[in-house]
């Protein structure tokens, strides 16, 4: 799958993209948590 | 001499060459001298592996699987070649090191019970990017890795999700997506059996 497979995935929503998104709010969210990403307002 | 069986699903049409590379990998791990028994294409079926074992009783051995996987069983294009209802007593005094998604619920579970020392699996369902395939192999072999340098079970473990981290940590940007799939990875790796368990209880792996 190709990153613009991936976009096209988010973009209309497929179980799929939902995934993908999931996935990466996951990894932000994990990041925070392990002090690995700062948010800055 | 120590006994190793693999087996791989390198004919895969997906994941073959992910399978593969994780056998090739491993065996470049062992420095030892050990006998492999290695188990792909044709004879990855129930009826091969189930003579193989029975060969084998009475002996340690690690057994390695490449393959998908589904709670019950680990599976290849020819069906299951090892299920919860296949006779697992061969795996008394042992330790089992899989790649195989959802294997980690009740086919490991079955195992431990069956005598099996140590289990390390995956209890979702774990992809890789093909682009990215050797950094996948090395962070689905860092748990052996650590075994095989003398560390208990739950370090291992413990190591191999910080191994995850540590990788994932390291790509940003577009490669974002390649880090969620190893966080995802990572929180679907599963140990079973004993925590203190060593290869060294079972023979000379290191």
């Amino acid at each position: 799958m190709s990153l613009n497979d991936i976009l096209s995935h988010i973009r209309l929503q497929t179980e799929t993209g939902q995934q993908f998104e999931k996935k990466l709010l996951k990894l932000t969210i994990d990041r925070l948590m392990r002090n690995k990403e700062n948010l800055n307002g | 001499m120590d006994k190793i069986i693999l087996a791989y699903d390198e004919d895969d049409a997906d994941a073959g060459s992910y399978y593969k590379g994780c056998a090739d990998h491993l065996v470049s791990l062992i420095t030892s001298n050990c006998h492999f028994t290695f188990i792909s294409k044709r004879n990855l079926n129930f009826v091969y592996v189930d003579q193989v074992l029975t060969d084998i009783s009475e002996h340690n051995f690690l057994f390695f699987a490449y393959s998908h996987g589904e709670k019950h069983q680990l599976s290849c294009g020819l069906g299951h070649y090892l299920s919860c209802s296949s006779d697992l007593n061969p795996f008394n005094n042992t330790f089992f090191y899989s790649y195989a998604c959802l294997a980690g619920n009740n086919f490991g579970e079955t195992l431990i019970r069956s005598g099996c020392q140590g289990f390390f699996g995956y209890k979702n369902v774990v992809n890789h990017y093909s682009n990215h395939e050797s950094l996948f192999i090395e962070c689905t072999n860092y748990g052996i890795k650590m075994m095989l340098q003398g560390d208990n079970a739950v370090t291992a473990e413990r190591k191999m999700k910080e191994n995850y981290e540590e990788v994932a940590d390291n790509l940003s940007g577009m490669l974002d997506f390649v880090a969620a799939e190893l966080l995802d990875t990572r929180d679907a790796l599963i140990r079973l059996g004993r925590e203190d368990f060593k290869l060294s209880e079972l023979g000379e792996y290191y």
